[in-house]
């Protein structure tokens, strides 16, 4: 059982990425959403997954929005409807303001 | 799956009510059942029925009733967040002497015993705009 | 019964955010489900003592959570780095939490049916 750690807001506006990689346990999987996607070229989440089972996705229409892609990261893309399916295998779910 | 929301943010102020929607709708074409849609805070916002929306914009509040009706959704606003912030149906109008309602007649005003109902009867309880 | 996990991490008045979970927090109490606060990040300056509100004219947040003993909430939590980043290890505090890591948050959440953070 395991947790998905749901991030809205900028890395560069709030601590809700910085708590979200202290909280973040093996087998969690993370979900960039909204500003939460101006986190996809930072260096301290690819660092904190990279060689991890945790996963970490960001919305499609989030990142096409905003000109960001995860070419050359390990996050992959998701749309609304893998969303709905990450709540699903998760046991629990975290939102992060 | 039983998956109930909890919306916190306004529409038009920030994403979280428009990603809240996406979500819901995703849910509903996925199969899940949406066992109730949870307004808090400044999320009662959406319930509004009085609120006149750009031709060029998305009309969220019409979005989120249009909705509601097609799949017969609860809909509840905190009663609490929402007297404060204007949200009142015609019961509450008449009560607080006030001279219009502004609830949108596809949701309900109720507390937040409600909530804990739906985390009670939810497998997964998703919040939105936090 | 459900384990239901609240995560504090706003500081007091400057936002409805401390207020908006606590109420949360004292609702699932009269349901009497498992309930776990947890204290962290800014949320840790909603726990201490002798916030005295009247300037601003807002009500004073914190008077409420001596209530929570008598609605049985007693699973209270503080994370200590929270505080020891703010400088507010010394500090009293209102009420009593049990100091916990981020070690002890992630078991706690683990243990969670649903989580809530505001």
């Amino acid at each position: 059982m395991s947790t998905l750690h749901i991030v809205s807001k900028s890395p560069f506006r709030t601590d809700a990425l910085q708590r979200c990689l202290s909280l973040v346990a093996p087998g969690d999987s993370i979900i960039l959403i909204e500003d939460g996607v101006l986190a996809v070229n930072l260096s301290i989440l690819g660092e904190r997954i990279s060689g991890t089972d945790v996963s970490c996705f960001a919305l499609a229409g989030d990142l096409i929005a905003r000109s960001l892609t995860t070419a050359g990261t390990e996050i992959q893309q998701a749309d609304a409807a893998s969303f709905v399916a990450l709540v699903c295998e998760h046991r629990n779910s975290i939102s992060y303001g | 799956m039983i998956i109930s929301l909890v919306i916190h943010a306004a529409p038009g102020t920030s994403q979280g009510a428009q990603t809240a929607l996406t979500f819901c709708q995703a849910a509903l074409d996925a199969g899940h059942q949406i066992y109730r849609l949870f307004f808090y805070e400044d999320g009662v916002h959406n319930a509004h029925a009085l609120a006149v929306w750009p031709q060029d914009e998305r009309d969220l509040n019409a979005a989120w009733a249009t909705l509601i009706r097609d799949h017969r959704l609860d809909a509840v606003v905190c009663v609490a967040s929402a007297l404060k912030r204007g949200v009142l149906n015609t019961d509450e109008a008449a009560r607080y002497e006030k001279n219009a309602a502004s609830l949108e007649p596809s949701f309900e005003i109720s507390g937040l015993g409600q909530w804990v109902d739906a985390c009670l009867h939810s497998d997964r309880v998703v919040s939105f705009g936090v | 019964m459900k384990t239901l996990t609240f995560l504090a991490r706003s500081g007091p008045y400057g936002s409805s955010k401390a207020k908006a979970l606590l109420d949360m927090v004292l609702s699932a109490a009269v349901f009497e489900q498992k309930i776990q606060y947890i204290f962290l990040d800014d949320g840790v300056y909603q726990l201490l003592s002798d916030q005295d509100s009247a300037q601003l004219g807002a009500k004073n947040v914190s008077a409420a959570l001596p209530a929570l003993d008598l609605y049985g909430v007693d699973r209270i939590y503080l994370d200590t780095e929270s505080l020891q980043a703010r400088g507010l290890q010394s500090r009293q505090l209102l009420i009593p939490a049990q100091p916990c890591n981020s070690d002890e948050i992630r078991s706690l959440i683990a243990d969670s049916d649903m989580v809530f953070s505001l």
